[in-house]
């Protein structure tokens, strides 16, 4: 065996022996480290294999797929997956193995499997959802307390997105006038950059902390965009933990991500996390107007019942306070009579005996008499006047409290030339609720109104 | 509380605490008219800054913008 070959010749016989025995297609599972596109379209990756326990690179093979075949395969790959086809990406594809003479060793790709790389995906997801479990994490930021009425909202998004300036839209022009504050902490919404760049937004968010209500991630359009970040862990890590509560809007038409599991709370799109923001200051204001029209209500029942209860006591205290006086005066003047009797008797027994003190006796009777008799009149002449005061008083706070609920009555508002427009005897706000041809009541400080929607804007 | 340090939570709170001990007939007649005004006075509050744009915000958003 001492023939000698050229290299030329040895590479033939690996070729030869490499297509004796691998002369089939095989499917192959392995993960995509590098990725490269040429001019002509064809695709050239490197293909490894990781130990499971310590992530070390165990196997690889350069992997190829001509143009008109990569052409198909792509679309069809990210279609069915929603995810691009690039590195990191584990797949499973039907290749065969071929030895160039030049080239060395490749395996040439005809087809792939997208089903495998979701289900690869999806255990990726589980994984990081358990992680976030176990580390306490997941629910962090839905415990947080979210204002009554969030006004001030920090807006992670891209200025470009169409869902950017649809939540802006949205907010800003709500029909019943409220005020927010929005303002943009720009970043990636897809793609490789996006983990990192949505980070760095919440990183300049947190130094204001104190001053936003809310944290908004929205992102809107491009249907088969690449929304793999919004299922990293690190990424779901720092939203969990944030100190602000955070409202996704991130527009997945599949399951969630995990991104909306850890958000605060979660809503489909844009437009909806604005929806969500504006119906959040009607629910409040709802609830402060019920209060202030339940206040009227029984200020109003309280009013009326204080002013029959004066009356009725007006009308009872002046007879009663006579028919006192009456009693009082008789029984003072049965009294005085009894005294004077005994004390003639009194006198008469001991005429003799106390001539010069009857005179002093008799003075004496006279002043407890008359001093009873002062009293009574006292009592005549000012228990009506303080009763009378006592009245006026309280009829003075409530007429102070009739002007105070006055501020709160609705009654005022229409006194002023408001009216309340009603379609079927329900109130609307909003040119869009009403139709042409609708016969709408309007509702004056004095009377009512019924017209018929001829033409109308809506803004 | 001055118009923009109003917050929304405790404004509803007192507000309702206030609408409860009315329903509750626990007042006379002064204690009344003071608490009727104190509510009118916190629905205006409230109300009025859901609506009016806050010149002191204003400025602190933008001078977050220059960072």
């Amino acid at each position: 065996m001492d023939q000698e070959l050229t290299l030329l010749e040895l590479n033939r016989k690996i070729k030869d022996a490499i297509d004796q025995s691998f002369p089939l297609n095989y499917w192959v599972i392995a993960e995509i480290s590098e990725m490269k596109v040429n001019r002509k379209g064809h695709c050239y990756l490197e293909l490894v294999e990781k130990d499971e326990a310590d992530d070390r690179i165990i196997a690889k093979a350069r992997g190829m797929i001509w143009s008109y075949t990569f052409r198909m395969l792509k679309p069809y790959f990210e279609n069915a997956t929603g995810q691009e086809f690039k590195q990191g990406l584990k797949i499973m594809v039907q290749a065969s193995v071929e030895f160039h003479e030049l080239y060395g060793l490749s395996m040439h790709i005809s087809d792939i499997e997208p089903s495998y790389t979701l289900g690869d995906m999806a255990r990726k997801r589980m994984e990081t959802i358990r992680k976030l479990e176990e580390e306490g994490i997941l629910k962090m930021n839905r415990q947080l307390p979210l204002a009554q009425v969030p006004q001030k909202i920090a807006v992670v998004s891209s200025q470009t997105a169409a869902g950017y300036r649809d939540f802006m839209e949205q907010l800003h022009h709500n029909p019943y006038g409220y005020v927010f504050y929005a303002k943009l902490f720009p970043a990636f919404m897809q793609g490789d950059q996006a983990e990192s760049s949505i980070i760095q937004a919440l990183e300049k968010i947190y130094r204001h902390e104190d001053f936003f209500e809310a944290v908004a991630i929205i992102r809107g359009g491009g249907a088969q965009a690449d929304l793999s970040c919004f299922d990293q862990y690190t990424l779901a890590a720092h939203l969990a933990q944030f100190p602000l509560p955070v409202v996704s809007g991130i527009g997945h038409e599949k399951d969630e991500s995990v991104v909306d599991m850890v958000a605060h709370t979660k809503q489909k799109t844009p437009t909806a996390v604005a929806d969500f923001l504006v119906n959040r200051a009607y629910q409040f204001e709802d609830r402060l107007l019920q209060a202030r029209d339940r206040i009227v209500q029984q200020t109003n029942r309280f009013i009326q019942s204080e002013q029959q209860k004066h009356q009725n006591l007006s009308g009872r205290i002046v007879p009663n306070v006579n028919a006192l006086i009456d009693r009082t005066k008789t029984r003072l003047e049965r009294k005085a009579e009894k005294l004077t009797h005994l004390n003639q008797m009194f006198m008469a027994s001991q005429e003799q005996k106390l001539k010069d003190h009857s005179s002093r006796m008799a003075n004496t009777s006279q002043n407890v008499i008359q001093n009873a008799g002062y009293e009574l009149k006292h009592l005549e002449r000012n228990f009506p006047k303080s009763v009378e005061k006592y009245i006026s008083h309280t009829k003075k706070q409530l007429e102070n409290l009739e002007r105070a609920k006055n501020h709160l009555d609705p009654e005022n508002v229409l006194k002023r030339g408001f009216s309340i427009t009603q379609l079927n005897g329900r109130t609307i706000t909003s040119a869009d609720q009403a139709g042409e041809g609708d016969v709408l009541q309007t509702r004056l400080y004095k009377g009512y109104i019924e017209s018929t929607v001829n033409r109308k804007k809506e803004e | 509380m001055s118009d923009n340090q109003i917050k929304y939570g405790e404004a509803i709170k007192e507000i309702e605490q206030i609408l409860n001990q009315i329903e509750k007939e626990e007042l006379d007649v002064d204690d009344l008219t003071a608490k009727v005004k104190r509510a009118s006075e916190l629905l205006s509050l409230c109300r009025s800054k859901l609506r009016t744009t806050e010149q002191e915000v204003e400025k602190i958003m933008k001078e977050i913008e220059s960072e």
